[in-house]
């Protein structure tokens, strides 16, 4: 039998030898959708919106008895209903549209934030990598063979590092790039232009004297490969449109799951903006006054992200809902009032000791409340820890937490230890939990050198 | 008083290490070596490619073809994805080599060298970005019979520069030659092999 194998073909095959880990990974590419899927998805309100007044709601007799600027205007309701867990968790009228979905989220209340500052960019910085001043941002440790990191519609401070494969994709991003993509005819192999390029990427790949050139066209390689795999995933994402605000971030959800399912990536960062234009940052009266329109907006893009996770199926017995983590929140919650200011005109300044997220999705018990905080009556009894941050009680503050009985503490600490209370660093490790993520990972409470506890409540 | 500032300093550095966190172990480590080459960035990239080959009167804009011009579907963001360094930024974003940059960098250079295949059938739209020199060379080369040692190798040292292995020239110039005995009926697909292949070289794509 004649061989019709070419000299070159054979020297060329030879050469990826030294290549084939890098084949080898890729491949594992293909196999993704056979392993236990999960992703993540995290929706992020900029601004440190008050959420309290939502699902930590007080009576309005903090509002008389002028300790708690109250723009909503209603006396609350206790939380309850089917499958949720009962406590004096008081919620609005605002938060009605959630009910429909209460058993597909917990509430994680009382969320210390960071004990040192109290500026947008620490907290945000402390949120995503677990220190104020910036760090390796969170999202990338979730995604292990796809191609991309993140996916998002945010522009991340550059004080977070491991971005280098987060990928700004806005609505119009993702339409330009389809519309280009589908123009293009495929580079695949067979192709002559494929074929030199591999060589020469290989072959400088292998080089060792090109020093980081070398290392760089190994990710070319790698690239090169995975291009035409992505073009096809492209090419299969469905046509959008234009569409108003809560449709339209459910057809961007829908794309990005779309592009999940094909392996592109494992998460997704939503910026959250409230459709109408508002600020959360209330600092003056008029802004704060708008509360509950700004609230409504941001309700309506939970039911909306909810809704899409429960309503888009991954295969044929699991939605996304089934196969994602969901993290929902905001860098930091608000004062209840400010110094001086007449209790009917007051704006509201920033709280990093009393933060509020919604989780759910893979791994998670929903239908949960864990954690709180103080200051829910006119006379309640504040702690030392309290008052010698706040002794003009301006905040809610969150209530210290037992992580081994799973449940808030009620005694009053004299001193601050935050692995006493649920913070930015339990919480995100409980998502890191969701993953098995490697302790290694986990993150401290800033000076303590114990890893932050998970909060095993709203585990699964 | 110095000795106080330095007390500060240290007692910030302390403060802002005990935020660190443990260390990640190697195993979980994704991003290559650091002393990898990322790409250049779009912005330098067009600037070399401007540099090199195009004239001052009308600037070469290659965020077109990646759909970054065109009024009313303007997403200036996707350029981002091709690798740039943000206001105060040291190190570029997005410059790190993976499947979607690199989809958009080939869709970006064929649509390049798409528009410089209209040369060859007389059309003179594109020709007004170019360095005369340069388009008078890419007219020669529409023919296949005038794939001479001497004009490649003014093609190359044109896009190329002076700065790259010359093993690199050898490289490319035995690719196009055999690309071009082994379609010897083609038109102008030498010609778009042989750049396409140059403006994705390495070294002119990364740093």
């Amino acid at each position: 039998m004649e061989s019709n194998i070419k000299r070159r073909s054979f020297l060329t095959a030879l050469g990826a030898l030294p290549l084939l880990p890098l084949f080898s990974a890729l491949g594992s590419e293909k196999n993704k959708q056979t392993e236990d899927p999960h992703f993540f998805i995290m929706g992020y309100l900029p601004g440190g919106v008050d959420l309290t007044h939502l699902w930590d709601q007080r009576d309005l007799s903090l509002k008389s008895s002028k300790i708690r600027a109250d723009y909503v205007g209603e006396e609350p309701k206790i939380y309850g209903g089917s499958g949720v867990s009962q406590n004096t968790t008081k919620v609005t009228s605002l938060f009605d549209p959630l009910k429909a979905y209460q058993n597909d989220f917990s509430i994680i209340k009382g969320v210390w934030m960071s004990s040192d500052f109290d500026g947008h960019g620490e907290n945000q910085n402390l949120l995503l990598s677990g220190n104020p001043f910036g760090g390796k941002l969170f999202l990338p440790y979730f995604n292990t063979n796809s191609p991309l990191d993140v996916l998002t519609n945010f522009n991340f401070p550059i004080s977070l590092s491991n971005t280098n494969k987060v990928v700004p994709l806005n609505r119009n991003t993702l339409n330009t790039l389809q519309e280009r993509v589908s123009r293009l005819s495929p580079l695949t192999t067979g192709n002559p232009l494929f074929e030199a390029l591999r060589k020469k990427y290989a072959s400088l790949a292998q080089s060792s004297q090109t020093g980081s050139i070398s290392l760089g066209a190994k990710l070319l390689y790698s690239g090169l490969l995975g291009q035409s795999e992505l073009q096809d995933q492209f090419n299969q994402l469905g046509a959008d449109g234009s569409l108003n605000s809560e449709e339209e971030l459910e057809r961007y959800l829908k794309r990005i799951f779309s592009l999940m399912k094909l392996g592109s990536t494992k998460t997704a960062f939503l910026n959250l903006k409230a459709s109408n234009g508002l600020t959360a940052d209330t600092h003056d009266s008029a802004s704060a006054k708008e509360t509950p329109a700004l609230l409504k907006s941001y309700v309506a893009q939970f039911v909306s992200i909810l809704k899409t996770l429960k309503e888009t199926p991954y295969d044929s017995t699991r939605s996304f809902m089934d196969v994602t983590t969901f993290l929902i929140g905001t860098e930091f919650g608000r004062t209840n009032r400010q110094d001086a200011a007449d209790i009917e005109k007051t704006g509201t300044d920033h709280n990093p000791y009393n933060n509020s997220f919604l989780v759910g999705g893979k791994n998670i018990v929903g239908g949960k409340v864990i954690g709180g905080s103080d200051l829910e009556k006119e006379n309640e009894l504040l702690s030392p820890v309290h008052l010698k941050i706040d002794p003009n009680k301006k905040m809610l503050m969150g209530k210290p937490y037992d992580f081994i009985l799973q449940k808030i503490r009620e005694d009053l600490p004299n001193a601050l230890n935050l692995d006493q209370y649920i913070t930015s660093s339990s919480l995100i490790n409980t998502l890191f939990s969701t993953f098995n993520l490697d302790k290694s990972f986990w993150r401290t409470n800033g000076k303590s050198s114990a890893l932050a506890s998970e909060i095993k409540e709203v585990l699964k | 008083m110095k000795k106080i500032f330095v007390l500060i300093v240290l007692c910030f550095m302390v403060q802002m290490n005990s935020y660190a966190g443990p260390s990640i172990s190697n195993k979980f480590q994704k991003s290559p070596d650091p002393e990898a080459s990322y790409y250049k960035g779009f912005f330098e990239y067009e600037t070399l490619i401007q540099s090199r080959i195009g004239q001052d009167s009308d600037r070469i804009d290659l965020g077109k073809y990646v759909g970054a011009s065109e009024v009313g579907n303007a997403p200036r963001s996707i350029l981002r994805l091709l690798g740039v360094y943000e206001s105060g930024a040291s190190t570029i974003q997005n410059g790190e080599p993976n499947s979607l940059n690199f989809l958009l960098w080939t869709i970006l250079i064929r649509g390049f060298v798409e528009d410089h295949l209209t040369i060859c059938s007389s059309d003179l739209k594109f020709s007004k970005f170019l360095d005369p020199q340069y388009f008078q060379l890419i007219q020669q080369l529409c023919n296949n019979q005038n794939f001479t040692d001497v004009l490649l190798n003014e093609l190359w040292i044109r896009i190329m520069g002076y700065d790259v292995p010359i093993e690199e020239y050898d490289d490319w110039l035995i690719s196009v030659k055999s690309y071009l005995t082994e379609h010897p009926n083609s038109k102008n697909e030498p010609l778009e092999f042989a750049l396409s292949l140059l403006f994705l070289n390495p070294y002119l794509l990364l740093k």
